[in-house]
């Protein structure tokens, strides 16, 4: 079963963060999680990545050659089959560097209303495997893929 | 000097003085770290006398100047790799003023009144940002605050010091591996040791760097 990967920040997903927050029960989602779910036409931005995994690095370089500097990308790893309850999954292109896997990997969560989102929300905080890629390995990841010619540098933003 | 402990290692590792900065709650911790430090060392560029009105007047308009940064962007939600008027502000601020504006800054990083998603903001930057002449300051306050009581905080400075990427704090990372409560964020103190076992080979101190 295919995942879907979302870019996250991944301290406002700790269930250590809820009990630092006055009103917030254990296991309540927090608020703060939809920060990283921002959507745009009621469509969510997510990149598929293989069964084995195999496509991780490239879509960790897509993210991290999107920025304006090298840095960390924490994300979230869910199974296919638990999102696409919530809403439909279109296959739409990608707007980083990586073309390659701006055609491939890119889909878009649409459709969705405030509701849905929380249902998201809830099932990324419940389900969701969450992991950093540091700012080392993201910059090893950015530069292999240059040096592979798999970024539009007309589209990069950092400087090498 | 053996090191055996954390704080044996927080001490060799602390910068070699302090300043008591302006009056307000930020002042209470700069002078606990100062009654714990007698050290006087005032030939540094950027620290004035300890007589001299210029310094509380210099370190008074900075820890403004922070309040103000910070309170601007109390709601502001920041995204890794991703620059905003905070992180260019904060950057030029210690790029001027070197390491007053850190000391303030590590003060307001822990008053329980700073926005803390904020001040991990300030933390991930001060980690980023290279500048020889303040590398020993940050090294410390990001080493100090992997013992902050937020968690958001904690988190800052564990990605500060993975951008900063200097191993000679490693006693303090395996210090707050063996207390952190959160398993999420023992993973990544655990992947910061990883990191600093393995340092780039290129990598050294220049001398101004690690005093």
């Amino acid at each position: 079963m295919p995942y879907l990967l979302r870019k996250i920040r991944r301290v406002r997903w700790d269930p250590e963060l809820t009990k630092e927050i006055p009103g917030l029960a254990v296991n309540e989602c927090p608020s703060d999680c939809l920060a990283d779910l921002n959507t745009a036409e009621c469509s969510l931005s997510l990149w598929l990545i293989n069964d084995d995994q195999s496509n991780l690095d490239d879509i960790v370089a897509a993210l991290g050659s999107n920025c304006d500097r090298v840095a960390n990308v924490d994300y979230a790893l869910i199974n296919r089959d638990k999102v696409e309850p919530i809403s439909k999954l279109t296959k739409t292109i990608g707007q980083s560097p990586h073309n390659f896997a701006n055609n491939n990997w890119h889909w878009d969560l649409v459709g969705l209303s405030t509701e849905r989102l929380k249902r998201l929300a809830e099932v990324m905080y419940s389900h969701a495997k969450r992991a950093r890629v540091t700012l080392k390995e993201v910059g090893t990841l950015v530069q292999t893929a240059l040096d592979k010619r798999q970024l539009d540098r007309t589209k990069l933003k950092i400087k090498f | 000097m053996t090191i055996t402990t954390e704080a044996d290692h927080l001490l060799a590792f602390r910068p070699n003085y302090v300043v008591v900065t302006s009056s307000t709650d930020a002042r209470g911790v700069i002078l606990r770290r100062a009654s714990v430090d007698t050290v006087t060392s005032y030939n540094r560029l950027d620290v004035p006398a300890s007589s001299s009105t210029k310094r509380a007047i210099t370190a008074g308009s900075i820890e403004k100047e922070l309040h103000q940064l910070f309170n601007e962007f109390r709601h502001e939600v920041f995204e890794d790799g991703v620059e905003s008027d905070f992180s260019r502000r904060l950057v030029r601020l210690i790029e001027a003023k070197g390491n007053i504006a850190l000391l303030e800054l590590n003060a307001l990083s822990r008053s329980p009144n700073t926005p803390a998603n904020v001040s991990a903001e300030a933390l991930r930057w001060i980690g980023q940002m290279r500048h020889s002449e303040t590398h020993a300051y940050r090294r410390w306050i990001l080493a100090d605050l992997l013992k902050a009581p937020s968690i958001l905080i904690r988190d800052g400075a564990i990605v500060g010091l993975l951008n900063l990427d200097d191993p000679s704090i490693k006693h303090s990372v395996q210090a707050a591996l063996d207390s952190e409560r959160s398993e999420q964020l023992r993973e990544d103190l655990s992947q910061l040791l990883n990191q600093l076992e393995v340092p780039e080979r290129r990598y050294a101190l220049f001398i101004e760097e690690n005093t």
